[in-house]
């Protein structure tokens, strides 16, 4: 990695995956002979809530679990507003950022308590935070490869076809086989090459 | 897929500290493990439990706290090695027998592994267990990396063998549920047979001669502690501040000091072995210091400790500034971070923190306030709880009585959000809500008119609450209380209970059903399906009509274990021509008031929409849209 | 600052007074407000700023100049029966029909003739359905659905809920038979109409029953149940002065109670309520006190002159003059309410 330790943040809201994705990163980089440490919400998490995982990859040391305000080198979003949160807080000028276009609406904005930023702006607003940006449309493809849980390793495809992640499809399918089921292998290296094409497709902001 | 047995020692895996945690525990050969499920320790007994076959274990789901400790103290009465693991809470339901169970000790290994959560990050109170090893004489370590919990495990087992007594080693959410490097060591290739010592008695009683007994063994585990690797000095002889630190704080303050340059400057003193203390380690480090800072989440307990272990050496030692909870320093309470950290350090030695270009720092803050709309907490899409609470909700509106409804634990303790509607009213412990419920419930002899209710799930109810429910039976109170059954331990990872039919290792098991205990009891038991909203709402309304103690069951099974076994039930559209949206008559009832994360707000439309990405096909908006205009239809 | 909400307003100014009518102008078609055993009963908080709920309930602001130009096409008339064109007595000529009701069968006779004549295409009624023990209002749209629900109930029923089923039904020319206060509700739907639903047109015919209070129909339910079981009534009527009594006709004959028993049963909105005779109705019919199957009925508008005209042609109904000495008795009456309303 060319920075040490390389942070990457992976957001989203409760329920879409993320906890699996960032889980899924560490253990191939591990593999691969690096430091990692994961920082994680759980408990809320699947109830709503915006979720966070903290990865800290390192050469040289087991980093603490959580990375510094201001301190994110890549931001890896299911959701948005939940990247424009991230980098509000993790975001620096050199953050580079993976953004799934799809909005999760929160429930107050679906009752009327509070309104969603207009989604033009707060792409500007991402972009304005970011070195550079992809945005994907990976919940609309996944539901076409059959479910929206499938976004996430559209996600980690697209930061590995645009060079963000040493990870390939291979190391994908490997960590798969052996932490979820071999059954679901190919689904997943299906998700995971439409999110590298995808990245290639969208220029970057 | 657990990867805890993998048999490959040597190899780096990525671990959960809780996973990290487990395999050190069958690093150490333990024999049996169990636990109730809660957060963030579920996955210690959770992955356990996967392996539990092939590892040769015996593995549960106990019913509650106390009782998983009892389950273990027979194995380790019995010579084996055996693993407790809980959370903060249920370190208080086992403490009764835990201060008892230190008075007699153990004849094999016993580890109890606390998972303290910080903040609350998954649990309905803050709260330090590590006083519990002074309170019980009993000998506590802090892993502060994943690599550390899975060897202080093994350690404590070491411990806990040597004195006889119960080791504990306290994670935090940071360390349990997050993920890193651990090596694997080598599994034991023999399994202990267990064995009674029948010549051989364990009876806390009397005090007078087991409690020297329990000082004794304490004695003896803080040689072990001293000696261990899991405390250490890193920083120069005479450091302009030394940071003493345990657990998480070790991890911030040594990146903190990383980061700012300061290892010329500041000491980091990490202690693994929190009680007791390794005395003669800090005593060395506090020769020469002059300004302390103790680096601990929750309560200040190393703090402590080392003032007094200060105060008995004072006069060997210099003056010194110590700075932590009660200077203010650091917070009394929540998790410590990197940020905190690098504010509190940076002040202390002052350093001045690398400051971001303005103009981005400014646009930052605009995205928090302007960009990210707050994500309260709701259920689930399709959870039977939305329904629940909105049959409750409307029970007690057409009683009109202003009923009481008492919360517990579990997801449903989410109702207090505007997502269960807020109908509970008290959110404390597990059963709790029962028993207040029958206590309320006598109040109408004094006068009181209000009718009193009670929610409790299905693992709750045979977790603490079937004692309140005989208690409320007994003394003819007058409640109602309403079990919340979706057949699962849902909040903590969909566990079985006993009225599931298998239990933690897969094995089918008889189920003690909720229905059938309360007919045992006499009660008053009525079933009803919480999707039914109106006749589950008449049906409460009628049920605190009646005097006396009533159960009612609302059965529907947890929505994220009903996505994993079948397809949606309905698919849900709304028709744009009939819905009214803001209109009278409407006022987007559907997501204004029902609030479920399926059901959109179209803005430009004016209209509700469904999200096919997120609705779990329930089909309970349909039924309450007051035009017909939400859709359902047989998937 | 908070918002207040029509819900709010009307919550505050009305149910939670104790002065709802029970008239069911709010909850019709309403989720948020519901009723529930006799009672107007808020499910959940409705934010809506100009909602019908307020608007349209008898017991907030009422404009009498404004319902008078829309109904009489002139300003409010002050005496003690309100505008009418004239009051006379009448009965049903069917005796099957005059026996129906509690006076002479008057109203069931000229709601059969209005949906005959396609005045109305649908009577909304008020009925103790088969089963129940609460009235409440039905939609009726075939003879025998108007006899069924003839008779009176002497409690508030909600009945004006089935206004809103009536229109979402589709129904172009409604009549309703209501008490005073509905009938100020139904003038202020057709005043204020929020969602332009041509209320005007749609609330074709408005029969007024004379009234001087009703019970509240759960507490009257309460007082019934343990004395003649839910379902065993078949009629109540109250016998003309001096009885002071309540019949209670059931399976087993007629059981006479004191009124000053159920006296304490009446709704808190009669107390304030100044309208004895619907004063705002096409026609108003009530009992014609020392003759028994005779009804009072005074004509009100054009609409009303024409149906009664109509009726008596056809046949459907008997008129005859109304005294004088009856006619004074009846404005005592009903400026007594008034009074008993303005010291309220």
């Amino acid at each position: 990695m060319e920075k040490d330790p390389y942070n990457v943040v992976v957001t989203g809201v409760g329920g879409q995956g993320n906890v699996l994705a960032s889980q899924l990163i560490g253990a191939i980089l591990v593999d691969k002979g690096l430091k990692v440490t994961i920082g994680e919400t759980y408990g809320a998490s699947q109830r709503g809530g915006s979720v966070m995982s903290h990865v800290r990859i390192s050469e040289k040391r087991q980093y603490g679990p959580l990375i510094p305000p201001r301190c994110a080198d890549l931001v890896l979003a299911l959701e948005p507003s939940e990247a424009a949160r991230v980098l509000g807080e993790f975001g620096n000028p050199a953050t580079i950022s993976v953004v799934n276009t799809r909005p999760v609406y929160p429930v107050d904005v679906i009752s009327g308590d509070l309104t969603y930023p207009d989604i033009d702006r707060l792409f500007e607003k991402i972009k304005s935070l970011s070195a550079k940006t992809y945005f994907l449309p990976a919940t609309d493809r996944a539901l076409e490869l059959g479910s929206p849980i499938l976004a996430n390793i559209i996600l980690m495809g697209a930061a590995a076809g645009a060079g963000l992640l040493p990870i390939t499809e291979d190391d994908l399918a490997k960590a798969i086989t052996e932490r979820v089921s071999a059954a679901k292998v190919d689904i997943n290296r299906t998700a995971f090459r439409v999110g590298a094409d995808l990245v290639n497709d969208v220029p970057a902001g | 897929m657990s990867l805890i047995s993998l048999d490959a020692p040597g190899r780096e895996i990525l671990l959960m500290g809780n996973e990290a945690i487990a395999r050190g525990a069958l690093e150490a050969g333990i024999s049996v493990a169990a636990a109730y499920p809660g957060n963030p320790s579920s996955e210690i007994i959770g992955s356990l439990a996967e392996v539990a076959k092939e590892m040769g274990l015996y593995v549960e789901w106990s019913v509650n706290e106390k009782v998983a400790l009892e389950v273990a103290a027979a194995a380790a009465t019995s010579g084996l090695n055996a693993l407790v693991a809980m959370k903060q809470n249920g370190l208080n339901v086992a403490s009764d027998f835990l201060l008892n169970l230190n008075m007699t000790g153990i004849r094999g290994g016993l580890v109890i592994v606390v998972c303290d959560d910080p903040a609350g990050i998954s649990s309905t109170n803050e709260e330090d267990s590590r006083v519990f090893a002074r309170l019980a004489d009993l000998p506590l370590l802090e892993p502060s990396t994943f690599g550390e919990a899975k060897e202080m495990v093994r350690f404590a087992f070491e411990v806990s063998r040597a004195i006889e007594n119960v080791c504990i080693v306290r994670s935090v959410t940071r360390i349990s549920h997050a993920r890193g490097n651990v090596i694997l060591g080598p599994l034991p290739s023999t399994r202990l047979v267990p064995y009674f010592d029948t010549t051989r008695s364990f009876s806390a009683l009397p005090p007078s001669i087991t409690h020297p007994v329990a000082h004794r063994r304490l004695k003896q585990a803080a040689d072990m502690l001293a000696e261990s690797r899991f405390n250490g000095y890193s920083g120069p002889e005479t450091p302009e501040l030394l940071v003493i630190a345990s657990g998480a704080g070790v991890l911030f303050s040594g990146e903190v000091i990383d980061t700012l340059g300061l290892e010329a400057r500041v000491g980091l003193l990490k202690i693994g072995t929190t009680w007791p203390l390794p005395e003669k380690l800090i005593l060395e480090r506090l020769r020469t210091a002059e300004k302390v800072l103790f680096a601990e989440e929750v309560d200040p307990v190393l703090e402590t400790n080392v003032k007094a272990l200060f105060a008995d050496n004072n006069q060997r030692l210099p003056r010194i500034t110590f700075l932590g909870k009660k200077s203010g320093t650091i917070p009394d309470l929540g998790e410590l971070s990197p940020g905190l950290m690098t504010r509190v350090i940076a002040d202390l030695t002052g350093t001045a923190i690398p400051d971001i270009d303005a103009d981005y720092a400014e646009s930052a803050r605009d995205a928090l306030e302007n960009f990210t709309p707050f994500r309260s907490l709701a259920f689930c899409p399709g959870c039977p709880h939305r329904a629940s609470f909105w049959a409750i909700k409307k029970a007690l509106a057409l009683d009109g009585r202003n009923g009481v409804l008492f919360g517990d634990i579990g997801c449903y303790g989410l109702g207090f959000l505007p997502t269960g509607f807020r109908q509970p009213k008290t959110l404390h412990a597990m059963g709790s809500g029962a028993g207040m419920a029958s206590g309320f419930g006598k109040l109408h002899d004094l006068g009181a008119t209000q009718p009193a209710l009670t929610v409790c799930g299905d693992s709750t109810f045979y977790h603490a609450a079937i004692p309140a429910l005989i208690n409320g039976l007994h003394h003819r109170s007058n409640f109602l209380m309403i079990l919340l059954d979706n057949s699962a331990t849902a909040m903590t990872g969909f566990q079985p209970h006993p009225g599931s039919p298998v239990d933690a290792m897969g094995d089918p098991a008889p189920p003690v059903l909720l229905e059938d205990l309360c007919a045992a009891m006499g009660i008053k038991t009525l079933i009803r399906d919480p999707f039914d909203l109106d006749d589950a709402a008449m049906t409460i309304f009628e049920l605190i009509q009646e005097t006396g103690t009533k159960v009612l069951i609302l059965r529907q099974e947890c929505a994220l274990v009903r996505a994993k076994k079948t397809p949606r039930r309905y698919r849900v559209h709304v028709d744009p021509a009939k819905c009214i949206g803001e209109e009278c008559g409407c006022n987007r009832f559907c997501t204004r008031v029902f609030r479920c994360p399926g059901l959109n707000w179209d803005v430009s439309a004016g209209k509700s929409v469904i999200d096919e990405a997120i609705c779990a096909g329930c089909g309970v908006c349909a039924d309450l849209c007051p035009r017909g205009a939400i859709v359902k239809e047989s998937a | 600052m908070e918002r207040v909400s029509s819900q709010d307003a009307l919550k505050r100014a009305v149910l939670d007074e104790g002065l709802c009518a029970a008239c069911g102008a709010c909850v019709g078609g309403c989720p948020y407000m519901t009723t529930f055993r006799g009672k107007t009963v808020v499910l959940d908080r409705c934010t809506v700023e100009h909602g019908r709920c307020y608007r349209y309930c008898p017991m907030t602001e009422f404009d009498p100049d404004a319902v008078s130009a829309l109904v009489f096409e002139r300003p409010h008339d002050t005496e003690a029966l309100g505008h009418l064109d004239r009051v006379i007595s009448s009965q049903a000529a069917d005796p099957a029909v005059a026996a129906l009701g509690q006076g002479g069968g008057t109203v069931t006779a000229l709601m059969l003739l209005a949906l005959e004549e396609g005045i109305i295409d649908s009577a909304v009624l008020t009925r103790i359905l088969p089963g129940e023990e609460y009235a409440r209002g039905v939609v009726a749209t075939t003879t025998e659905e108007i006899q069924a629900a003839a008779g009176s109930k002497f409690v508030g029923s909600h009945s004006l809920a089935a206004v809103r089923q009536a229109l979402d039904a589709g129904h172009r020319r409604i009549g309703v038979v209501g008490l005073p206060c509905q009938v100020r509700s139904l003038r202020k739907m057709a005043l204020y109409d929020l969602k332009q639903e041509n209320l005007k047109e749609r609330i074709a015919l408005v029969v007024g029953l004379f009234c001087n209070w009703a019970f509240s129909s759960r507490d009257f339910a309460a007082f019934l149940a343990p004395r003649f079981g839910p379902t065993s009534i078949k009629r109540f009527q109250i016998p003309p002065p001096p009885a002071n009594v309540l019949e209670v006709e059931t399976d087993d004959g007629a059981t006479r109670v004191p009124l000053d028993e159920l006296r304490p049963l009446i709704q808190e909105s009669c107390r304030t309520c100044p309208d004895m005779t619907g004063e705002f109705a096409d026609v108003s019919v009530g009992m014609y006190e020392g003759m028994p199957g005779w009804n009072t009925l005074i004509v009100r508008t054009s609409l009303g002159t024409r149906l009664i005209e109509d009726a008596v042609r056809t046949g459907r109904l008997r008129t005859d003059a109304f005294p004088d000495s009856n006619l004074e008795h009846l404005k005592k009456a009903a400026l007594q309410k008034r009074k008993r309303a303005s010291q309220a």
